[in-house]
C-alpha cells in the first residue's frame, strides 16, 4: 500500500496565464470532463445538469473549479454571467486549454481565472490558493495500490488475444484461468498505465461461425443465438476481470457496444467513459463483441478495431498484442520465420504471401474477424496514424515481461 | 498602470490605451478586457481592425435579466464599425402567452443595443440586408450560420464569436488575430466526394449534418458529382447545418466557393453516398404516422433573401396549414401579404422564441431548425420546401 506522509506538507506552486486577475483560497471542484455551460449548468442553482457529464448534480458555487476547457454554444458566456448575478458562481476557474466561451464568461462576470495549468496534477487536491499568476497547493500521496506513473508517452493499450485467455481445444467455452493469472501478475509489475482489450476465443468465434450467423437474417433462432454470443462475452469478461481484481488490479468492465456506433461507413467512438476511468487510475477492460450498425444489421466489432480506435481517439502511442503466435511470420522450409520489424510501406508486399500461407496451412480455429491478416491490417492503419505496435507470444508470459523492459521477441510494426 | 495593459503582449494604439485605462467609461474598458483576454487565450500576435460586426445574444429567452443588467452597466458606449443584430423573440407569441415581463425585457434589450448605434435589422442573414463583407475582409461575427456563410461563400474572415466578444469587437473596432483570420487555418482538412449533388436545400442541409456528425469541426472540401451550382439558399442550408451539428465554421466546394481551389487538396478523402444521407434523414427526422399529425410549417431558417421571401409568399395560399416564415424586421421589407395561415416571424426566429403549446409537430426544410426544435422536445419532420408548401 502507498504510504500517506502524515504531517508533511509539500508545497507546490504552478504558474499560469491570467485570463481575469484575482486572489482567493478555497475548496477545489475538479471536473473530469469538459462542461457545456449553456444547457449544462443551471444558472439559478449553480448545479451541473449536463446529461452525459460524470459529475452531474455537483454545484459550482463557491468552488475553485478546475477543468480542461468548456464546450458548446457561445451562449455559455451569458450563463456564467447569470451564475454570478445569482451568487451561484465559482470562486475561480483554473483551466488547461481555455476556450473563448469560458474566457468571455469569466471576464464578463469578473471571476478570477488562470489558464495554462496542467490540471492532472490537481485531480486529487482538496484545497488551493490562487495568487494572481500562480496557484499553491499540497500534493496528495496516492493511496491506491495500483500506482501508475503518469508521464505521457508511457501509456499503452494491451490486447489479450482470445486464444490466449480461453482453452482453444475445448468445444465448450472455457476460460484459461492460469494464463490470465500469469499475465495479471506481469502487468502488476509495470508502473505504466494501460487499457485492456480482450478477444473472444472459444466464447465467440465458434458460436458465430458454427451457425453462420453473420450471413443469416434475423429470426427467432438467430436472435437467441446472437443473445447467447453476447452473454458468453459477458461471462468471459467477468471471469477475466475477477482474476485481475483478485490480483489487486482495478479492472473495470466497459461494454463496447455502448460507446461505439456506426454512421454510414464510419465508426464513431464516445471515449468519455474510458477516458474517465483511465484518468482515475482504473484499468478499463473492453472486448470484441457483436454490435449494431444503422442499416439495422449486426456485425462484429473486433478487439483489434477497438484498440485502433481507442489509440487514435485518446492519443495512445503504443498497442501491444498478445496472440497465440509468437509474432507475424512467414513459413520458409517448414520453419516459422518471425519478421522482427514491419514498416507500413512493406505490408503490401507481405500481405499476399501471408494469405497464400493461410490457404495452404491448417488454421484449425475459426476467426470471424479476419485473424492475423485482419490484425495486421489494423496495426498498419495504426502505424499510419503514428502509433507503434507489437505482436508477441501470449502463451509465454515472459515475452510480455521482456517487452515491458524494452526487449522485443515478436514483431514490431512502425510508421515509415 | 492598468493590469490589463501590462499583460498585453503587443503594442496598443493610443485609443486602445485609453479604453484599457477606463478613461472612456466602463463599456469600453470591459470591451478591451474581453479582446485582450481572448488575445491571451489564443496567443495572438496582435489585434486587427474589423470591417463589420454581427451580434448575437439578443433573445430575452437566452440572455435574460442578467444580460440586460450587463448591457446597462456598459453605459451606452458607441460602436465604431457597422454592426447588425441577430433575431429576437417573436413578440406576438409572447403576447398570446401573456409573458409581459419578457416583452418588456425583449424591447429593452433591442433599445439598449440601438442606443449603442447597432442597426436593429434583427436578422441572422445580415449579408442579405445591408451588412455584406467583401472577399478577405476581417470581420467579427457571432451568429453561427452567418459566420459560416461569410467565411465560405463570401470569403470574408471571421472566427465564431460569442455575443459579448462580438460586441467588444464592435466597441473597440478590433479583434485578436487567430484562427480563421490566418490564411493557413482556412485550408480544407478533409475531401468529401459526393455520389450525387444534392437536389434542394434540404439535401444540402443533410450533407452539412452528415459532415458535421462524422467530421466534427474539420474543414471540408466538397466535390459535387455534377457542375450544377447550388443556390444561395442551398449554401445557407449547408453551412447552417454543418456548424450546428459539427462546429466547422468554414467549408469549401470545388469550383464554386471563392477559396476552394487556392489550397492543396487534403489527403484524407471520404465518400458520401446517397444512402448515407438517407440514413441521416431517418435518424434526425421525426416520422409521422400521417401528414395530418403536422400542425405547423416553418421556413426561412436561416432567414431568406428578399427575392426568396417574395417567391415563398407567392407560393403560399390560404388552404395551406399554418406556416411560419423567418426573415428580417418588417421595416426592411415592402408589403407582407396578410393571409390567415401565414405568420411572418419578422426580426425573429422559431429557435429563439417562446412557442405556443399548440405547436407540437413542425415540418421544416431546415436541418439547423430541426436540431434546435428537437432539442426542445418538438417533433420535427424534415421535408423539402415544395412539400412543406403543399401541406394542406
Amino acid at each position: 500500500m502507498g504510504i500517506k506522509q502524515q504531517g508533511i506538507k509539500v508545497k507546490m506552486k504552478l504558474k499560469g496565464k491570467i485570463i481575469y486577475p484575482g486572489k482567493c483560497r478555497g475548496k477545489v471542484l475538479f471536473l473530469h470532463a469538459p462542461l457545456s455551460f449553456y444547457g449544462g449548468v443551471d444558472p439559478d442553482t449553480g448545479k451541473i445538469i449536463q446529461d452525459n457529464h460524470p459529475q452531474k448534480g455537483k454545484s459550482l458555487q463557491n468552488k475553485i473549479v478546475v477543468l480542461s476547457n468548456s464546450t458548446g454554444s457561445t451562449v455559455g458566456s451569458w450563463t456564467i454571467l447569470r451564475l454570478a448575478e445569482n451568487k451561484k458562481a465559482p470562486l475561480a476557474f483554473i483551466t488547461e486549454n481555455c476556450d473563448s466561451v469560458l474566457a468571455t464568461g469569466s471576464i464578463l462576470a469578473e471571476i478570477p481565472h488562470l489558464d495554462n495549468i496542467p490540471i492532472k496534477l490537481l485531480a486529487k487536491i482538496d484545497q488551493l490558493a490562487l495568487e494572481q499568476q500562480s496557484i499553491n497547493f499540497s500534493p496528495v500521496e496516492s493511496d491506491y495500490h495500483f500506482q501508475p506513473k503518469t508521464e505521457p508517452g508511457d501509456d499503452f493499450i494491451i490486447k489479450l488475444g482470445g486464444s490466449v485467455i480461453t482453452c482453444k481445444d475445448n468445444p465448450q467455452p472455457r476460460v484459461n484461468s492460469q494464463a490470465i493469472t500469469n499475465l495479471a501478475k506481469k502487468l502488476r509489475e509495470t508502473k505504466r498505465k494501460f487499457i485492456l482489450v480482450h478477444g473472444a476465443g472459444s466464447y465467440g468465434h465458434q458460436p458465430v461461425s458454427r451457425h453462420n450467423l453473420l450471413k443469416r437474417e434475423l429470426t427467432l433462432e438467430t436472435r437467441v443465438l446472437w443473445s447467447k454470443v453476447q452473454t458468453f462475452q459477458y461471462q468471459l469478461n467477468s471471469q477475466l476481470c475477477n482474476i485481475f481484481q483478485e490480483n489487486k488490479l482495478p479492472a473495470y468492465p466497459v461494454q463496447p457496444s455502448a460507446i461505439f456506433r456506426k454512421s454510414g461507413q464510419n465508426l464513431i467512438l464516445n471515449p468519455a467513459p474510458v477516458e474517465f476511468l483511465f484518468n482515475n487510475n482504473f484499468i478499463p477492460v473492453l472486448y470484441g463483441t457483436p454490435f449494431f450498425n444503422f442499416a439495422g444489421k449486426i456485425e462484429i466489432l473486433s478487439g483489434d478495431t477497438i484498440c485502433l480506435m481507442l489509440a487514435k481517439e485518446l492519443g495512445f502511442p503504443q498497442i501491444i498484442h498478445l496472440t497465440d503466435a509468437p509474432g507475424f511470420y512467414l513459413k520458409q522450409k517448414q520453419q516459422k520465420k518471425i519478421i522482427k520489424e514491419i514498416k507500413t510501406f512493406q505490408w503490401p508486399g507481405l500481405r499476399q504471401p501471408a494469405i497464400e500461407q493461410l490457404k495452404t496451412g491448417n488454421d484449425t480455429l475459426p476467426d470471424v474477424t479476419g485473424g492475423m491478416i485482419g490484425k495486421m491490417d489494423s496495426l498498419i492503419q495504426a502505424a499510419a496514424a503514428g502509433i507503434e505496435s507489437y505482436i508477441i507470444d501470449g502463451n509465454n508470459p515472459s515475452s510480455l515481461e521482456e517487452l515491458l523492459q524494452g526487449i522485443n521477441s515478436g514483431t514490431r510494426i512502425i510508421p515509415d | 498602470m492598468n493590469k490589463a495593459t501590462k499583460d498585453s503582449n503587443f503594442a496598443l494604439t493610443p485609443l486602445l490605451q485609453e479604453m484599457a485605462s477606463g478613461k472612456l467609461g466602463p463599456g469600453y474598458k470591459k470591451a478591451f478586457q474581453l479582446i485582450n483576454g481572448l488575445a491571451r487565450v489564443y496567443k495572438s500576435r496582435r489585434l486587427i481592425p474589423v470591417n463589420s460586426v454581427q451580434i448575437s445574444g439578443v433573445s430575452y429567452k437566452n440572455i435574460g435579466k442578467m444580460g440586460i443588467e450587463f448591457l446597462k452597466s456598459l453605459a451606452s458606449p458607441q460602436v465604431r464599425v457597422p454592426t447588425t443584430l441577430n433575431p429576437a423573440c417573436y413578440e406576438p407569441f409572447l403576447q398570446k402567452l401573456h409573458l409581459d415581463e419578457e416583452i418588456r425585457g425583449q424591447n429593452e434589450i433591442i433599445k439598449l443595443y440601438s442606443e449603442m448605434g447597432v442597426q436593429t435589422s434583427l436578422t441572422c442573414a445580415p449579408y442579405f440586408y445591408g451588412n455584406k463583407p467583401e472577399y478577405s475582409q476581417h470581420i467579427a461575427w457571432a451568429e453561427s450560420s452567418a459566420v459560416v456563410y461569410a467565411n465560405s461563400v463570401l470569403g470574408a474572415r471571421t472566427n465564431r464569436e460569442g455575443g459579448p466578444s462580438a460586441l467588444a469587437a464592435a466597441l473597440t473596432g478590433f479583434t485578436p488575430e487567430y484562427g480563421l483570420h490566418l490564411t493557413d487555418n482556412r485550408r480544407p482538412q478533409v475531401k468529401i466526394i459526393l455520389e450525387k449533388t444534392p437536389a434542394n436545400s434540404l439535401e444540402w442541409g443533410l450533407l452539412g449534418c452528415w459532415t458535421g456528425i462524422n467530421h466534427k469541426n474539420t474543414i471540408p472540401l466538397f466535390f459535387p458529382e455534377s457542375s450544377s451550382s447550388p443556390t444561395e439558399e442551398d449554401l445557407q442550408s449547408l453551412g447552417a447545418a454543418l456548424i450546428t451539428w459539427g462546429g466547422a465554421p468554414l467549408f469549401h466546394i470545388s469550383q464554386t466557393t471563392p477559396e476552394a481551389d487556392i489550397f492543396p487538396e487534403p489527403e484524407n478523402s471520404v465518400n458520401c453516398t446517397i444512402e448515407d444521407l438517407e440514413i441521416i434523414q431517418r435518424q434526425i427526422s421525426y416520422q409521422p404516422q400521417t401528414k395530418d399529425e403536422i400542425d405547423f410549417v416553418y421556413l426561412g431558417c436561416p432567414h431568406y433573401s428578399i427575392a426568396k421571401l417574395d417567391e415563398v409568399f407567392n407560393k403560399f395560399n390560404a388552404q395551406n396549414i399554418k406556416t411560419g416564415i423567418g426573415g428580417p424586421h418588417q421595416n426592411l421589407l415592402g408589403e407582407i401579404p396578410s393571409s390567415s395561415g401565414l405568420t411572418y416571424f419578422g426580426g425573429s426566429c422559431i429557435a429563439v422564441s417562446y412557442l405556443l403549446p399548440a405547436i407540437r409537430t413542425v415540418a421544416t426544410n431546415s436541418v439547423k431548425a430541426c436540431f434546435y426544435l428537437m432539442n426542445r422536445g418538438i417533433k420535427t419532420v424534415l421535408l423539402p420546401e415544395d412539400e412543406c408548401l403543399n401541406l394542406k
